[in-house]
């Protein structure tokens, strides 16, 4: 079974986000942050990650390129990220996408296409 | 909380907006300048947008955004409203209902014709339609339309894909939900052997898609990988609208010619006529395949070879005009359905009752005029189920169901005929109270023993009501039996399955089309009948002892078949031939023989109603002229597998 | 086929982006060599693209260089991979294919050899 690391601060979303993906086979974990997912990788060993841009402590972008860049993540470098971002960041896109996230969400976004890019990613 | 669940939250709210629609229009019909409803108007169609955008009704999203910015230029005072753009905007709620039925209801994609309708509607509205508009919108369309066929699909990767979390294997096992792959091929001639870095990617696909979808859709397939490679996409083959060029040519003139070409162009695509004309048109073409197979047969019997062949090709082409003209008669039988859609939500509050009603099948195609007689036969059907199937809220809840009630429309092929299913999940039929309503009214005697199937087939008995209060709805002893005959008028059949508490399904089977049937030719003695050739499964010979054995049923491979000696059943009198023949037919589940005496083979029919005389005559459904001018008759198969049986059942007492 | 230069080597759990490296410098240790390899799938269980062209990439260095390089006790990842990448016959191995393998696996297509060029 394939495991799907979540980083949201939103419970909310966490939960439709956990929801969708675990009525359709998949392992979901959930982290709060940056930080959160960042101390989890290790022991889940996710093989996808959908993160959040906007969240305290540590954002998703600083997320991003902390796992691309660092050493000490090597191991999960290259795995298949999903952003999630609203209308509103259009330029944090722009760095996302340098930095590597090729996959975006806007939200609100459907449970669906949620559904539909997970499995394009990792079918 | 599930997937389904959170859809129907916005099945729920969309009803509920679109009744305030309805409700805020009919109020400023009275009242044009009603500045309150106007505005609630508007609020409606802002709310229902968004909630549609949430879950990606991008249709629906696309016409609520188009029919919002003209509500807010009323709103404003820019426009005004008349009793033209009050209809116009009668429309347009009809068309949001639609379109969240297909999008959100079905999950059924939005046909382009009905873009195009709402495309009309928003025309009329504003008054006119801009060409830049149109133009983005027609590109739309092209790119929205879903195409059957091979789609080739040519994905030359960039060599940085991979590091990016993207594995295009994934990209590709996803594709396959769509269709089928049909071949693959890996391009690998940048894979050079002296200069390879593992992590990056060299490799190019050309990939042959079989599949009925569009352009877009497949773009967004890949759509994550866009910006890492580059993909070309080719539609299916197929031949190019004709209408092509002049629309180009129109396109070169002024805006206010464009505009009106716009409309032409419609007229194009749909054309009203006069449904007379059409069934002149149908009657002429049965003529015209009567008269074809006569020439055929003066030239078989003749011997004329050169004349035969042509025969055979003009043949050909009446059965493709048949069929084409046919289908000009093809009605989908969803509107139908949905028409019921208000009358349950109104009969609903009225009863207090909390209903919800699902449609299957929406598109099934049956023919126009059966489509009109099948109406109030269904209406009746729901009424029925309303009144008498559904309990009150409170009744269900205490026994264990759900306090929302289903009644559920579903129409379908099966062997030849249009099935339309109607079932609710309500308490099912009282046996008793039938038996005894049935005794008081002296349909059977006292003493009769009967199967739960015979008992509830009295229901189609003239004069049985079970309804012990009568309302508005239904009830009033013009019943069952008034169904039962309009749907054998159409040469159809109905019969019912039922479970106390869990609810009732009557099924309805209906011929596909009503005037031209594939038949097979039969003669016993000196008669010609014709049996629709989609209720014969097999012909088997036998020799009068093979029959003659004992009681009405022969052994065909091991299982009992009942059979039915037409020459008896229509009192030939003349002596039985040597030998005879069995023709296995087939209604639904039911299958019997007809013993005749000569099997002629397949011939076209064209169906001629019975005059008044011939009501009664059973076993007969019609009439029809061959190619010889010999007059055969249509054997009603139903009712001989029905008293086939019969006669089995009683023979084994 | 010099049968005393053999080596039979079993490819990891993970033939995937995050090992690739490893995978081909040992796979390029023994080819290098011009040793024949003999690669196990049997305990693997995840192939990607990546392993997939590192695959494609051997084959195609072992013909040019006349050296043996032969896939064995496929896995049925690599069967799913190979069968969606329409690979069965271009790489040649003899695969063992059970009953209703075809349907699972999607075999419908590349199923005739094929010779690098």
């Amino acid at each position: 079974m394939k495991t799907i690391l979540i980083i949201d601060d939103s419970i909310s979303i966490r939960q439709v986000v956990s929801l969708t993906l675990r009525t359709s086979g998949y392992n979901v974990v959930e982290a709060v942050d940056g930080h959160d997912a960042l101390s989890k990788l290790a022991s889940v060993k996710p093989n996808m990650i959908i993160c959040d841009i906007n969240m305290p402590n540590m954002d998703g972008l600083t997320f991003l390129k902390t796992i691309k860049n660092e050493s000490q993540y090597a191991e999960f470098k290259f795995l298949p990220i999903v952003m999630l971002t609203t209308v509103a960041e259009e330029d944090k896109k722009q760095e996302g996408q340098e930095a590597g996230a090729k996959a975006w969400i806007v939200k609100p976004f459907q449970p669906d296409k949620l559904l539909s890019a997970v499995q394009k990613l990792i079918l | 909380m599930n997937l389904d669940s959170i859809r129907e939250t916005f099945l729920v709210e969309s009803d509920e907006i679109l009744v305030s629609i309805e409700k805020a229009l009919l109020t400023l019909e009275e009242n044009p300048s009603d500045q309150n409803e106007i505005n609630s108007l508007f609020r409606a169609v802002h709310t229902l947008k968004g909630a549609a955008g949430m879950f990606g009704f991008q249709k629906t999203v696309d016409f609520a955004h188009h029919l919002e910015t003209w509500l807010d230029a009323l709103r404003s005072g820019d426009v005004k409203l008349d009793s033209q753009k009050i209809s116009a905007l009668l429309h347009a709620h009809d068309q949001i209902s639609e379109l969240v039925n297909i999008e959100a209801r079905k999950g059924e994609n939005v046909p382009p014709g009905l873009i195009q309708n709402g495309q009309e509607i928003l025309a009329s509205l504003t008054g006119d339609a801009t060409q830049p508009e149109r133009n983005s919108d027609s590109t739309e369309l092209e790119e929205d339309e879903k195409i059957h066929g091979i789609w080739k699909i040519e994905i030359s990767l960039k060599p940085d894909i991979l590091k990016h979390g993207l594995d295009p294997l994934s990209f590709i096992r996803y594709l396959g939900r769509f269709g089928e792959i049909r071949n693959l091929t890996v391009d690998h001639s940048r894979l050079d052997l002296d200069s390879f870095d593992p992590q990056l990617c060299y490799l190019l696909f050309q990939i042959d898609f079989e599949g009925n979808i569009s352009k877009s859709e497949l773009l967004d397939v890949f759509d994550f990988m866009l910006s890492e490679s580059e993909i070309k996409i080719e539609p299916p083959a197929r031949i190019i609208k004709n209408s092509e060029p002049e629309t180009s040519l129109l396109q070169s003139n002024t805006k206010a010619t464009v505009t009106k070409s716009t409309g032409q162009e419609n007229q194009k695509r749909f054309i009203r006529i006069e449904a007379t004309k059409l069934d002149m048109l149908i009657d002429l073409v049965g003529e015209l395949v009567i008269a074809g197979a006569t020439i055929r047969q003066q030239a078989d019997h003749h011997k004329l070879g050169d004349i035969q062949e042509s025969a055979g090709a003009m043949s050909r082409l009446i059965e493709d005009l048949r069929d084409n003209v046919m289908s000009v008669r093809m009605v989908q039988i969803g509107e139908t359905f949905r028409k019921f859609e208000r009358i349950i939500r109104d009969a609903s509050k009225e009863l207090n009752k909390d209903i919800q009603m699902l449609i299957e099948g929406g598109d099934t195609e049956l023919d126009k005029n059966l489509i009109e007689n099948i109406s109030d036969p269904l209406l009746h059907l729901i009424r029925n189920a309303i009144d008498h199937g559904i309990e009150k809220p409170e009744q269900r809840l205490a026994l264990g169901k759900d306090s929302k009630a289903t009644i559920r429309l579903n129409a379908y092929h099966d062997t030849g005929s249009i099935v339309i299913e109607i079932s609710d999940d309500g308490r099912g039929l009282d046996k008793e109270k039938i038996l005894q309503k049935a005794r008081a009214n002296q349909l059977i005697s006292t003493n009769a023993q009967l199967t739960d199937h015979d008992i509830y087939q009295l229901i189609f008995e003239p004069g049985l009501s079970t309804a012990e209060s009568i309302t508005n709805i239904s009830g009033r002893g013009v019943g069952m039996d008034v169904v039962r005959k309009n749907i054998e008028n159409m040469r159809g059949s109905i019969e019912l399955e039922t479970t106390p508490q869990a609810g009732t399904t009557f099924r309805i089977r209906l011929p596909l089309t009503l005037a031209i049937i594939d038949g097979f030719l039969v003669s016993v003695r000196s008669n010609f009948y014709v049996v629709p050739l989609d209720m014969v499964i097999e012909c088997v010979e036998l020799s009068l002892n093979d029959l003659s054995g004992g009681g009405d049923f022969l052994n065909l491979r091991g299982e009992v078949l009942p059979f039915l000696r037409l020459d008896e059943f229509f009192a030939e009198e003349s002596e039985k031939p040597e030998k005879q023949s069995v023709i296995v037919v087939k209604q639904g589940q039911a299958k019997a023989g007809l013993v005749v005496d000569t099997l002629e083979g397949e011939s076209q029919t064209v169906i001629k109603p019975l005059g008044k005389i011939f009501d009664n005559l059973l076993g007969i459904s019609g009439a029809t002229i061959l190619g010889s001018g010999d007059v055969a008759l249509i054997l009603d198969v139903p009712r001989l597998i029905e008293t086939a049986i019969q006669k089995k059942s009683a023979s084994n007492v | 086929m010099d049968k005393t230069k053999v080596v039979k080597l079993t490819a990891v759990e993970e033939f995937t982006l995050g090992n690739i490296v490893n995978i081909h410098e040992t796979l390029s240790s023994y080819f290098h060599k011009k040793m024949n390899v003999i690669l196990d799938f049997s305990s693997n269980r995840e192939i990607d693209t990546s392993g997939f062209q590192l695959l494609l990439y051997w084959k195609k260095y072992a013909a040019a260089h006349k050296i043996g390089f032969r896939i064995v006790n496929h896995s049925s990842a690599l069967l799913s991979t190979l069968g969606t990448f329409g690979s069965v016959g271009l790489f040649g191995d003899k695969v063992h294919l059970q009953p209703g393998d075809r349907e699972q696996y999607g075999l419908n297509y590349g199923l005739k050899k094929e010779v690098f060029s």
